[in-house]
């Protein structure tokens, strides 16, 4: 029985600490916490050069693989979650919630490239 | 991974993943060439559909290309089939739910569907503008 609670603790003290680490999903439980949903509704008119630019990121990364554009990539995606992440905890720290909320929104898309680019460094 | 362990992944969806049809692009700046650019803030999925429409008002081509999980591509790209053929009005008819049927979408994946269906309209949307800037400039002021 011990041991059937020590798992459970141990389990969602990893889940805590997974989730803290990250500043999306910190940025998003902070959200939850202040009672605030994540954005649900489709983008689209008035975000088009923001999603332009994920479009552009997103067909460059499904070019065949070429080291030097991978960096490119890399470091830009970088530098842009680095911004948002700055703007996100200015957002927090001034209580505006809905502007942390649309902030998150965009660190999201930037989280799947992200994603695609390590998958993509992968040697296949 | 887009695929959850234990659920199988409806068919429909692994066809037009595997064989996507209509994918690629057509000339924003054509007059007839209406574009849709849209976004799920919850899953980051980006999903583009253009349709290029005749003299008549009747869609003869259309293209999608989207970057997300197996279920988007394949609402858009399903999309994309059905609006070929259909006039700007009945393409406006187009729902999610028709989507997500045909696909047989678990409902933790109809947010894919209802993503088509609103580049649809917004491709849509962007063609009759180009058709009439003043008559949109005088709506979104109505």
């Amino acid at each position: 029985k011990e041991q059937y609670y020590s798992e459970q603790h141990s389990s969602l003290i990893n889940k805590a600490y997974q989730t803290l680490l990250n500043p999306l999903s910190r940025g998003l439980y902070l959200l939850e916490l202040n009672g605030v949903e994540p954005a649900q509704e489709t983008d689209c008119d008035a975000d088009s050069v923001f999603l332009t630019e994920i479009m552009e990121i997103n067909e460059k990364l499904a070019e065949p693989k070429n080291e030097d554009i991978l960096e490119e990539i890399e470091t830009l995606i970088k530098v842009k979650q680095e911004e948002l992440t700055k703007e996100v905890t200015a957002a927090f720290e001034r209580d505006d919630l809905q502007e942390a909320k649309k902030l998150l929104a965009k660190m999201k898309y930037f989280a799947n490239l992200e994603d695609k680019l390590k998958n993509k460094k992968i040697p296949s | 991974a887009w695929v959850a362990v234990g659920d199988a992944v409806p068919w429909q969806v692994v066809d037009h993943y595997e064989n996507p049809r209509n994918v690629g692009s057509l000339d924003r700046n054509a007059k007839n060439v209406g574009t849709g650019l849209v976004g799920a803030p919850a899953c980051g999925d980006v999903m583009k559909l253009q349709v290029e429409v005749d003299e008549n008002g009747k869609i003869v081509d259309a293209r999608f290309k989207t970057f997300g999980c197996g279920s988007a591509i394949a609402s858009s790209s399903l999309a994309t089939e059905w609006v070929k053929g259909k006039t700007v009005d009945e393409a406006l008819q187009i729902k999610n739910t028709d989507i997500a049927k045909e696909l047989c979408l678990p409902p933790v994946k109809l947010h894919c569907s209802m993503l088509a269906e609103d580049a649809i309209k917004a491709a849509l949307a962007d063609y009759k503008l180009k058709q009439d800037p003043n008559k949109g400039e005088a709506e979104k002021k109505a």
